[in-house]
């Protein structure tokens, strides 16, 4: 296949249709996974270069050692993904207690840990994101501060300005708001498809995700 | 509006009376005809106080097979599948759930102060302890009211028998409606009544350990209720018509149902069963037994208002959050008397029609998982609508895809797009209606350049692939092809169409002293939606024969017709002034 003639806009899009602003600045590349038709927007900052680093003999019996193969991965966006100008995604990190190398007391150390976004997740401007897990269908509002190894779970929509503090579970299908977030209410069911693809079924989400994505690009 | 433009809003049909009384009769013609009659008369008003309550993003409203009609969360019924913490997200039974008071059993707390989830933290050795409760929002910690844990685990455990300042607690706290609190008094049957000897005998050890330390209010209500229980089990143990099942207060056992009876049936058996015994209930004489001395006057303006301050006292929110008393402390004057209360349960929650209890949606009992076994989601039965502005020399920018601040001049004419997407799997012809003025103070004008349009069929992508060729000659003619003609559709795809809506917003006029009421300003287009399809596919096919087989019952005949009306309210943006 012959190389697609450049394009100099201010985007820069890939074969996957992930669509990256020249403005933004990407902090590691080679760690961070674009699952394709990810949209980040200019000003947006992602910390690709806070990554766990390699251990090349990982120390036993720690429980956190499971995730053996996303050491060299620090931020992974899922499909569909929309961040908007003035974000900031940075992995979370936690103390964990490493096995001292030269023998001795176990010591603790600041690691860092994945940031893993599912599909369909949209976030606002000026949101700093540091959470361990975003699933899929969340929607984030403008403004918003999601706290240190927090987990959101499916199907979540998190009002402008909303706090989220460090450490904290959000269970899905609820609306979020204030400071400290606390639920203020309920998603109705059509929020989100079914899991099942290759339906053309539109829903609120999908529709918006795909709109969002065709919105933004170079001038053709 | 907290909603950015443009915004869709349905109203469910439930909220209009007599609407529903005839809709359900769908066999008459005349009825509906009357109906329509009666729907071109009236228009929908969304400024209506009334209104408010019956408009719903499309997304919270479902439809339901059986009666052909939207519901919203007005018209159906809930049922409980799972209750679980939202913080752990474990599933607790139902059972345990009301004995700990629909609070999560484990370790799942949120602070006093400011409502966040608290984290068990580690107060020095990280895998010995010992452990406080930590809020990672506003840096409260159980240090700050002298709690500490000796384990991670089983919190909610640990801080039961944990006052306030890390002592014991003075006793060991049921919950009133627990059912492990005296399940053996249920029946005097199992147990031999206590006799006073006895009690005595029992109740004096207790009352020199408990006594030094009065009973908390929750304690003292359970001693106090076990205390005459007792009281009333003995003074009635020889009364045949006080059945001791009066005592559990069940109002609708059939015994006690019949002890109220008696009162009324033989009154003079009664009153001579009254002279002849009767034995006098003595009142709570211990601390064991709930007695508490109540602050006599002169010490009481001491100990009952301390000066406390004003930083150190509570808010009515924070004493709001300490409910319940067995829980918390909603008696806390100060900070330090609060206590961090266990995460409150959530449900997964499945949803039946009311009228005629069919299931609309169910979700997976798994807790982690989020999706459903059955949802009838009105969005995959009604039009998808999204609304631009026409792109033209002049005319609004276009928005973001979530919407934004849409700001009209007055008196200047907005053309619109707005495009209607199908759903279903069977073509669908609508008609869009709309008063030409729009209710309320201010009639803005309002043109649907092509009211009546067919929606194509929905289809998977793989079948449009394949019956490609023969798709464009649907409807051509009916098509402006990017032009704004009256009477023809703007533009129009395999399942889609995008009509043309004009709007002359009227210029707000106020005088000087005179306040726009809220949102006054705000453009909302109610447009009567009809959707008539004929349901062709097997599914159908077959309810069809079965009903036909119940032809001869008188049961009404499913020929497939469908058509559902309602109201939809677009807001399109605001309006200078």
């Amino acid at each position: 296949m012959p190389p697609k003639p450049a394009v100099r806009g201010e985007y820069i899009e890939t074969e996957t249709g992930n669509k990256i602003s020249r403005k933004a600045s990407v902090l590691g590349p080679r760690h961070i996974i674009l699952a394709g038709k990810c949209v980040i927007q200019n000003d947006v900052v992602i910390r690709g270069d806070l990554v766990r680093p390699a251990q090349p003999k990982p120390p036993p019996q720690q429980g956190e050692q499971k995730s053996a193969t996303p050491d060299q991965t620090s931020i992974h966006l899922g499909r569909y993904v929309f961040i908007s100008p003035g974000c900031t995604l940075h992995p979370p990190s936690r103390l964990t207690t490493v096995a001292n190398p030269n023998g001795g007391e176990p010591q603790q150390i600041m690691t860092y840990f994945m940031l893993r976004i599912s599909d369909y997740v949209y976030i606002g401007p000026n949101t700093h994101v540091r959470a361990a897990e975003i699933k899929s269908n969340v929607y984030i509002g403008a403004n918003c501060t999601v706290g240190n190894m927090v987990i959101i779970k499916d199907n979540v929509k998190i009002l402008d300005g909303t706090v989220l503090p460090a450490n904290t579970v959000w269970a899905g299908g609820t609306i979020i708001a204030g400071r400290p977030g606390r639920v203020v209410g309920e998603i109705g069911e059509g929020w989100a498809a079914n899991g099942t693809s290759g339906s053309t079924m539109d829903e609120g989400v999908g529709v918006r995700s795909r709109e969002r994505w065709a919105a933004v690009g170079n001038k053709r | 509006m907290a909603l950015p433009f443009p915004y869709i809003f349905i109203s469910c049909p439930c909220s209009d009376v007599s609407n529903r009384e005839l809709t359900s009769k769908r066999s008459s013609r005349d009825v509906e005809l009357d109906q329509e009659i009666q729907d071109d008369e009236e228009t929908f008003d969304p400024r209506h106080p009334r209104s408010a309550f019956s408009l719903f993003p499309p997304e919270h409203l479902l439809y339901c097979e059986e009666c052909h009609e939207i519901k919203c969360p007005r018209c159906v019924t809930e049922e409980i599948n799972a209750t679980y913490c939202p913080d752990c997200l474990f599933e607790s039974p139902k059972v345990m759930v009301r004995g700990e008071g629909n609070r999560c059993p484990r370790n799942c707390f949120h602070c006093p102060i400011c409502t966040s989830q608290m984290i068990t933290a580690s107060v020095g050795d990280p895998k010995n302890g010992p452990f406080i409760l930590n809020c990672n929002y506003c840096m409260w910690s159980t240090l700050d009211v002298g709690i500490k844990f000796d384990k991670p685990t089983g919190i909610r455990g640990q801080l039961d028998e944990i006052a306030n300042g890390g002592e014991q607690k003075a006793a060991t706290v049921h919950s009133p409606y627990s059912y492990q609190a005296d399940y053996a008094r249920k029946s005097s049957l199992s147990r031999p009544p206590l006799s006073p000897a006895d009690r005595d005998e029992i109740a004096d050890p207790k009352e020199d350990s408990v006594s030094a330390t009065p009973l908390d209010p929750t304690a003292r209500f359970n001693a106090l209720k076990t205390f005459y229980k007792e009281q009333i089990t003995e003074s009635s143990a020889t009364d045949a018509t006080f059945s001791t099942s009066a005592l559990d207060m069940a109002y609708s056992s059939p015994s006690s149902l019949q002890r109220i009876m008696n009162l009324y049936t033989n009154k003079e058996g009664a009153t001579i069963r009254a002279r002849q015994k009767l034995t006098v209930m003595r009142e709570a004489r211990s601390a064991s037994e709930g007695f508490a001395l109540a602050a006599s006057r002169d010490s009481g303006v001491e100990s009952q208002s301390p000066r406390i301050d004003y930083d150190e006292t509570v808010t009515a929110s924070q004493r709001a959050f300490q409910y319940p008393s067995f829980i918390g402390n909603p008696a806390a004057l100060k900070v330090s008397e609060l206590r961090p209360m266990p995460t409150l349960m959530r449900t997964k929650r499945s949803k039946r029609c009311a009228t005629c209890k069919h299931i609309l949606a169910r979700p997976e009992l798994k807790i982690s998982s989020a999706r459903y076994r059955i949802k009838l989601i009105a969005l995959n039965y009604v039009p998808f609508v999204t609304i631009k502005p026409l792109p033209i020399a002049g005319g609004l920018p276009p928005p973001g895809p979530d919407g934004g601040d849409v700001i009209l001049t007055p008196g200047k004419p907005v053309q619109f797009i707005m495009t209607l997407r199908n759903p279903l799997f069977d073509d669908v012809s609508v008609s869009l209606g709309t008063p030409s003025v729009t209710p309320g103070r201010h009639g803005h004008r309002v043109t649907i350049l092509c009211p009546q349009f067919r929606l194509g069929k929905n289809s998977d992508a793989w079948d449009d692939a394949l019956s490609n060729n023969n798709q464009p000659d649907r409807g051509t003619g009916n098509i402006a092809g990017g032009e704004q003609v009256a009477g023809k559709l703007y533009d129009q795809g395999r399942n889609w169409a995008s009509v043309v809506l004009e709007i002359i917003p009227a210029s707000i006029v106020r005088q000087q002293s005179e306040e726009l009421d809220e949102d006054e300003d705000v453009i909302e287009i109610p447009i009567r939606v009809r959707l008539e399809w004929t349901v062709t596919d097997d599914e159908a096919g077959m309810e069809r024969r079965k009903r036909d087989t119940r032809l001869d019952e008188g049961d009404d005949i499913d020929d497939g017709k469908r058509e559902l009306n309602y109201w939809m309210v677009v807001g399109i943006g605001r309006v200078a002034c």
